[in-house]
């Protein structure tokens, strides 16, 4: 399938108590002048997503930082405009892993993202935090982000500024965390 | 991994009832606003600490004496604005050694360092006091800081004048542990001049003190060299042996 043009081209509306429920496979999202596909929040059961191309959009996905983990490698994410994934601050509360894309993961929101669950990091992966943000590992959460000497993990702040107060990629292990670092 | 422009790159939150655990290996931590890594208190659980670069942040290291020992060698501290391993109080209560790294240990609190456990300092450590501070080694504690006369170890004050810190004591320490050689002590004696030194003793007959001072320099106190609270008969057994002492104000021992 392809769907072209939109401002949104694949959007989700979602609720807790009325999730929205969907599967994409081998489909194109590209032309939007916004995003090629919108994960509204962690409500929305992504049955599958699978060898999917998100080109050609002004940003090729924006998902609740629960839901990045059903982004896969098989799909191609490059070749947009602003070529990250757009991620939104919301608990990660189910363990998961972040792959290796084509693009990095920009964690857009200002804001403390709490790790509440495994969360594994695969090699290579790249994440880029916004001014204000951080990433907090609580007693029920874990990182483990194992990198390679040919592809490490790079965790950076959007602006490459050491002015107090400005971009914060800060990692913040907490009780009971058991967590990996490498 | 590669972690960056943080205020405190890696940092924990942990108490003795909910530790947090973590192992950090061949990371390089860098650009931090203010640390490269915080470890908030003695109850973080680092598994291992391995092969990790901590450079050109404000400064590399902030952790409490208690874990000071897991911090080795094969990892690069230097290259920072304030190139120090920032120590603060919390009493040794392990085991441990601290290592020779590629910058200067940093007691930045203005308190006693409590030494409860055997603690071995290896050759060429530089340890910088802070006013104020003080190491005492207690009756379940040791402290062994063997140098060579190529790579001493030093004891300092942050400030190069006489009684800037407290010095290191013996509080009713009887282990044979307790060995100074080849090490230089200065600046410290603060206190009373006539019962304060760069190294003091507190003894009783029941419950000694005992160390030894051998082939290193004692200078710069602000009261004695050493200072011997009483002799064998009071319970403090001191070997002073082949030290060169000067400008110490109340005298040599």
């Amino acid at each position: 399938m392809t769907v072209e043009y939109g401002v949104i081209n694949i959007g989700t509306v979602s609720f807790p108590s009325d999730p929205a429920r969907l599967s994409i496979r081998n489909t194109v999202s590209r032309y939007a002048s916004d995003l090629g596909i919108y994960i509204y929040d962690s409500s929305v059961q992504l049955g599958s997503f699978e060898n999917n191309t998100l080109t050609l959009n002004d940003r090729p996905v924006s998902l609740p930082a629960e839901t990045v983990g059903m982004l896969g490698s098989d799909s191609r994410y490059s070749g947009n405009t602003d070529d990250r994934i757009h991620v939104f601050d919301q608990d990660i509360v189910t363990a998961q892993t972040w792959k290796k894309l084509d693009v990095p993961y920009y964690m857009q929101d200002g804001s403390r993202y709490d790790i509440d669950a495994a969360l594994i990091i695969e090699a290579g992966v790249l994440l880029e935090f916004n001014s204000g943000s951080k990433l907090q590992i609580s007693s029920s959460g874990s990182l483990k982000a194992i990198g390679t000497m040919a592809a490490p993990i790079l965790f950076t702040g959007l602006e490459k500024t050491r002015v107090t107060g400005m971009a914060s990629s800060f990692i913040v292990v907490t009780a009971l965390t058991i967590s990996w670092i490498m | 991994m590669t972690v960056e422009y943080g205020v405190i790159n890696i940092g924990t939150v942990s108490f003795p009832s909910d530790p947090a655990r973590l192992s950090i290996r061949n990371t390089v931590s860098r650009y931090a606003s203010d640390l490269g890594m915080h470890i908030y208190d003695s109850s973080v659980q680092l598994g291992s600490f391995e092969n990790n670069t901590l450079t050109l942040n404000d400064r590399p290291v902030k952790l409490p004496a208690e874990m000071v020992g897991v911090l080795g060698s094969d990892s690069q501290y230097s290259g920072n604005t304030d190139d120090r391993i920032h120590v603060f109080d919390q009493d040794i209560v392990t085991a441990q050694t601290w290592k020779k790294l590629d910058v200067p240990y940093y007691m930045q609190d203005s308190s006693r360092y409590d030494v409860n456990a055997a603690l071995i300092i290896d050759a060429g450590v530089s340890l910088e006091f802070n006013s104020g501070s003080k190491l005492q080694v207690s009756s379940s504690g040791s402290l062994m800081a063997i140098g060579t006369e190529t790579d001493p170890v030093l004891f300092t004050g942050l400030e190069q004048v006489p009684g800037y810190w407290g010095g290191i004591e013996f509080y009713r320490s009887n282990s044979t542990d307790n060995q100074l050689d080849y090490v230089i002590v200065e600046y410290a004696g603060a206190g009373d001049p006539l019962s304060s030194g760069n190294i003091t003793s507190v003894c009783f007959p029941s419950t000694p003190t005992r160390f030894s001072v051998t082939n290193s320099v004692i200078k710069d106190s602000f009261g004695w060299g050493v200072y011997r609270y009483g002799g064998e008969s009071d319970g403090c057994y001191i070997t002073l042996t082949n030290n060169t002492y000067s400008n110490n104000a109340s005298g040599d021992f």
